[in-house]
């Protein structure tokens, strides 16, 4: 049995940028409230009300659907899905289905990801407008440790759209990237703020070398998505290893704790009930609707990465690593203006940013607080006068995003790169008395200069430029060599 | 429905769907009319009707009513819109264990 | 002709909108004795009958009263006294659906309706009594008593609207409001000799209205005569931005319609499967001399068979069920109505328990049924074929009133039951409504006017048309009113 991994995505995504909930006129900016003071009749399900749609939420659904390459239905159909929880006020969701000739807002599409620089093609199933619930919290805590719940129903009624993939991933990375691009593409069309607290959110359908399906619920972020499937192929291969099989279930992901958990089996599953609902009956698409929303369309980024790697130079892998963050590339087209060097500035950004980020879970917007542009074009300068070596500029990077430390008081405390030849010679000289052995080495086999270079820069605590050192180690040798 | 259609299971896992628990004394009297409502409804299954007829789920034929992206300032503390205080603690509103 | 509860010493009681709204614009002193003649009605016979759940307080109603002659607001309901369904969602009076589950629910809001009877100068008398949720046709399902019909009160009243219509005829009201989801309206006001109108699917707003079966659900007016039910419609029809499916269109002077000739000469049809097996032979007789008058106005005729209509009332169960087992999985004890102590409970546990001692046993089984008819592998079976075969029965009252302007048939076959002679058999009690629930079906307006008596027993003619058609339904019926008289 081979182990491939197939992987679906079902993302859930608050049209963060509509002003109303779905079908009231409660603010769908429900964050930072008192608990139960953003809802009305209509959200807490009164008896006799009745939902009316927010007309801006289908712009929003075509403009997503549009840009996902999606074919967008003749009319919005929305049916009740049944089930029972305290978070969900009419004990049905106003969702949308696609059996029975009922449809959802937009059907197929696709969307382009690069992976290591390979592109490659994931398929959109469907793409539906639903409603948010409510929120569920503990007295004390903890699910176990409390002897009720308690609900706050602020959030109910939100409009969601949520967007299917087919199984088309084939590792965790892949997923990532796509959730990353999907966001990207989210916020590009002013559809959401995919940063905000819950916002997006990824439920993953994992089979690994075709066997039984494991649903994953509750991944909050593209970065959470890659440990949360990457942890739950390292359980099913070791359940397999130990001879075990794996049950078809639904987990949770907990992110606390860096691992999935079996989630209370729902007995009736799937017994949904929809049917169309009678409070709102089918409404047209438009043509017109459509081509309006089509010719407004902002860039998006794979128009973007192509643009931006022309007229900066900076090659198409950057540029389709930096198109995935909106704010990240608008912070690269920003500091690249503003200081030039964009090919210096999309390096650091890739390679050095994005890395301490990921590795400490710091958010962008924060990061980008700490490397702003200001200190990113101050370090290119610094690097292009010869104060701070590639290296050390790499060291403050990590410094500005871990420790929000200035490149300024670094420079002032004279964390700077030797650039004085005569000092650096001196170094050399004492780096050669201390190792006669690797100088002979050196002189028989060039590959074993990069010790030297390595003593050296121990000494300058990595201060001295390793191209120089190299330049006047060679010269050294070559020296010692006609001797 | 075939004639061996065990009722009591179907009650059972219709009240479990439905989440509505029958009194004893329901069960009986219920089970005597769901099989006589089913044989009613099941009538319509005599009639053939085409493949290509369009289901009629509602008969409001006009243009559906939308709603502008504004706050109407009808959204509010739940205290004055539904719940009785004894239910709610800190603006949250109480509910049972959910596991 | 009113039943025995009315105008014993004064004809103040039984006082039509128009006529009360004329004495209290000559003098605005009247609606205090008006109010004072209706609460000695209340006093007298409502111990009996038990029309009402809730009946305001009389000081509150004059305190109304008064409010509204000083604001000078004398519109075309002035000082009428309204008796609203207890599914009508009312600011601050209690709403309780007729059911132990929303027994102590007062809701924050006033359904559309409410606010346009206020502002057209009515005022809410009381909440009446209805079966469970609407769910049923003769007012016996109330969870609390069941109310009796005010001319024989060893029967009932007919319903689910049972209370509206009983008030309204003992007098109790000056008019009333009712939903109609397959008859609700129509079966009482046949049952009570009271006229009652079930409006074009749309023309009046849900909003406020406790869902039963959202599709086919309508609120309409119940009155004692034919112009107060034009005048009441008038008040609550027309767009309301707050219903998705409230349809977008201009309010009628339906008072101009009851005048007592036929504005145009109608051609009127009869489904012959609405007149055939089924009918009692003496509700048959006064349809028919009903036809005979309409006749001599010189109106035609005809009668045309339209077999699909027999799958009228399994099509209409599935759907109402269905739509029902939705509406009602709200209620779980949480935010409003009845509760339960949650502390160390597991929600499914509380949900049914409170589910459980909250809905009656009719409710119970509409819910069950309704889930089942939704259940995966039996939706297409049920539930999409129903609304096929809904298509096919639209598609031919659309035909018929291509040929003919308006339909007339026995609103119910048989006259009112005794209490107890139906509720027991559920298709026994389905069948009351064999003639009234194809008109929800097919979203149509329909009204029941009083065609004779029976021994005593009011019988009543359903009046339907194409959608829109109330205009000319009122004025049928009032010639049918008039030849009554
Ligand atoms: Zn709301």
């Amino acid at each position: 049995m081979s182990d491939e991994v197939v992987i679906g995505l079902e993302v859930h995504v608050q049209i963060t940028s509509l002003r109303t909930k779905l079908f009231c006129g409660c603010s769908s900016n429900y964050r930072d409230r008192p608990p139960n003071t953003n809802v009305c009749p209509v959200c807490l399900g009164l008896p006799g009300v009745l939902p009316v749609l927010n007309e801006k939420a289908i712009e929003k659904a075509v403009a997503v659907a549009l840009a996902l390459n999606s074919k967008i239905s003749e009319k919005i159909v929305f049916v009740r899905k049944h089930y029972f929880y305290p978070d969900l006020p009419k004990n049905y969701q106003i969702s949308q289905y696609d059996r029975y000739g009922l449809v959802p807002v937009a059907t197929g599409g696709r969307v382009v990801i690069d992976v290591g620089g390979l592109s490659k093609t994931v398929r959109i199933r469907r793409i539906n407008i639903e409603e948010d619930t409510g929120r569920i919290v503990y007295p004390e805590k903890t699910v176990l440790g409390s002897k009720y719940a308690l609900i706050d129903y602020n959030r109910a009624g939100v409009a969601l759209l949520e967007i299917v993939t087919e199984p088309d991933f084939r590792s965790p990375r892949e997923a990532r990237i796509f959730l990353e691009k999907l966001a990207s593409i989210l916020e590009h069309l002013d559809v959401a703020d995919t940063s905000l607290e819950g916002a997006m959110r990824a439920d993953a359908n994992i089979s690994i070398g075709g066997r039984a399906r494991v649903e994953i619920k509750n991944i909050g972020s593209p970065r959470d998505l890659e440990k949360a499937l990457s942890y739950e192929i390292t359980r099913q291969l070791n359940i397999v290893k130990s001879g075990g099989t794996i049950e078809r279930e639904t987990r949770h992901w907990i992110k606390e704790r860096g691992m999935t958990v079996p989630s209370r089996a729902k007995e009736l599953e799937g017994e949904y009930r929809y049917f169309p609902d009678p409070d709102l009956p089918p409404i047209p698409i438009s043509k017109e609707l459509i081509e309006r929303v089509a010719s407004s369309l902002p860039e998006l980024p794979d128009s973007r990465a192509k643009r931006i790697a022309k007229e900066y130079g900076i090659g198409d892998y950057m540029a389709s690593v930096l198109v995935l963050n909106k704010r990240l590339c608008d912070h690269f087209e920003h500091t690249a203006r503003t200081c030039g060097n964009p090919k210096l500035i999309s390096s650091i950004l890739v390679n050095e940013f994005l890395r301490w980020l990921d590795e400490a879970d710091i958010p962008l917007s924060t990061g980008i607080l700490r490397l702003s542009a200001d200190r990113l074009c101050k370090l290119v300068q610094y690097f292009e006068k010869g104060i701070v070596s590639i290296k050390l500029l790499k060291e403050y990077v990590r410094l500005a995003v871990l420790e929000d430390k200035d490149p300024d008081d670094l420079v002032r405390q004279g964390i700077t790169t030797i650039g004085e030849e005569e000092e650096l010679e001196r170094i050399v000289t004492e780096v050669f008395e201390e190792n006669p052995k690797a100088v002979s080495d050196a002189l028989r086999d060039p590959k074993a200069i990069n010790f030297l270079v390595g003593q050296v820069m121990r000494k300058t605590k990595g201060r001295a430029d390793p191209k120089i050192v190299n330049e006047i180690i060679r010269k050294r040798l070559v020296e010692y060599g006609s001797k | 429905m075939d004639a061996q259609m065990d009722w009591n299971k179907l009650v059972k896992h219709l009240s479990d769907l439905a989440l509505v628990d029958l009194q004893e004394d329901e069960i009986e009297p219920l089970l005597r009319d769901l099989e006589k409502i089913i044989k009613m409804i099941n009538a319509v299954n005599e009639l053939t009707v085409a493949e290509d007829i369009e289901p009629l789920y509602t008969t409001f034929f006009g243009d559906v009513n939308l709603r502008d992206d504004a706050e109407v300032g009808e959204s509010t503390d739940i205290e004055k819109v539904c719940a009785v205080r004894e239910r709610i603690e800190n603006g949250y509103v109480k509910s049972p264990r959910t596991l | 002709m009113f039943p025995p509860q009315c105008s014993q010493n004064s004809l103040i009681s039984s006082l039509s909108i128009r006529a009360l709204r004329e004495k209290v614009r000559e003098d605005p002193d009247f609606l205090f004795s008006y109010i004072e003649e209706i609460y000695k009605v209340i006093e007298k016979h409502e111990h009996q009958l038990r029309a009402y759940i809730t009946v305001r307080p009389k000081e509150e109603v004059l305190r109304d009263a008064e409010a509204l002659l000083k604001s000078n607001n004398l519109g075309p309901l002035a000082g009428a006294l309204i008796a609203v369904k207890d599914n009508i969602s009312t600011s601050g009076i209690r709403t309780t659906c007729a059911s132990r589950m929303l027994e102590s629910y007062i809701p924050p809001y006033d359904a559309t309706v409410i606010t346009r009877i206020k502002n057209a100068g009515g005022i809410i008398i009381g909440k009446t009594n209805m079966d469970e949720f609407a769910m049923g046709s003769t007012t016996e399902n109330s969870a609390f008593y069941p109310t009796l019909n005010p001319w024989d009160l060893e029967r009932v009243p007919g319903g689910s609207s049972g209370g509206s219509a009983a008030a309204v005829a003992a007098c109790e009201a000056t008019a009333a409001l009712g939903s109609d989801t397959g008859g609700s309206i129509r079966l009482p006001a046949a049952y009570t000799g009271t006229v009652g109108l079930k409006p074009t699917y749309g023309l009046v707003s849900r909003y406020g209205l406790v869902a039963y079966a959202s599709s086919l659900d309508q609120i309409g007016p119940i009155g004692r005569y034919v112009e107060d039910v034009a005048i009441m419609l008038e008040v609550i029809s027309g767009h309301d931005p707050k219903d998705s499916t409230s349809l977008k269109v201009a309010a009628k002077d339906y008072g101009s319609y009851v005048v007592d000739r036929p504005i145009k000469t109608y051609r009127i049809a009869v489904i012959e499967e609405m007149v055939e097996e089924g009918v009692d032979r003496e509700v048959m007789a006064v349809f028919n001399k009903t036809l005979e008058r309409l006749e001599s106005y010189g109106l035609s005729v005809e009668f045309r068979k339209m077999p699909i209509i027999r799958y009228s009332l399994p099509v209409y169960y599935i759907i109402a069920m269905a739509e029902a087992s939705s509406n009602l999985a709200r209620y779980d004890g949480l935010r409003y109505g009845l509760a339960q102590e949650v502390e160390g409970r597991l929600w499914t546990e509380v949900y049914k328990r409170v589910r459980s001692m909250g809905f009656g046993k009719e409710v119970k089984r509409r819910i069950l049924l309704g889930t089942y008819v939704l259940s995966e592998g039996l939706y297409e079976g049920y539930y999409l074929k129903a609304a096929k075969v809904r298509r096919l029965l639209y598609e031919e009252f659309m035909r018929l009133f291509k040929e003919f302007d308006l339909a007339l048939s026995p609103t119910s076959p048989i006259l009112p039951p005794r209490l107890g002679e139906v509720i027991d058999d559920p298709l026994k009690l389905y069948s009351l409504d064999v003639n009234t629930v194809p008109i929800n079906l097919a979203g149509l307006p329909a009204l029941s006017v009083p065609g004779g008596f029976i021994r005593g027993l009011p019988v009543g003619i359903q009046v339907f048309g194409p959608h829109f058609s109330e205009g000319w339904l009122l004025n049928v019926a009032r010639l049918i009113e008039v030849a009554g008289k």
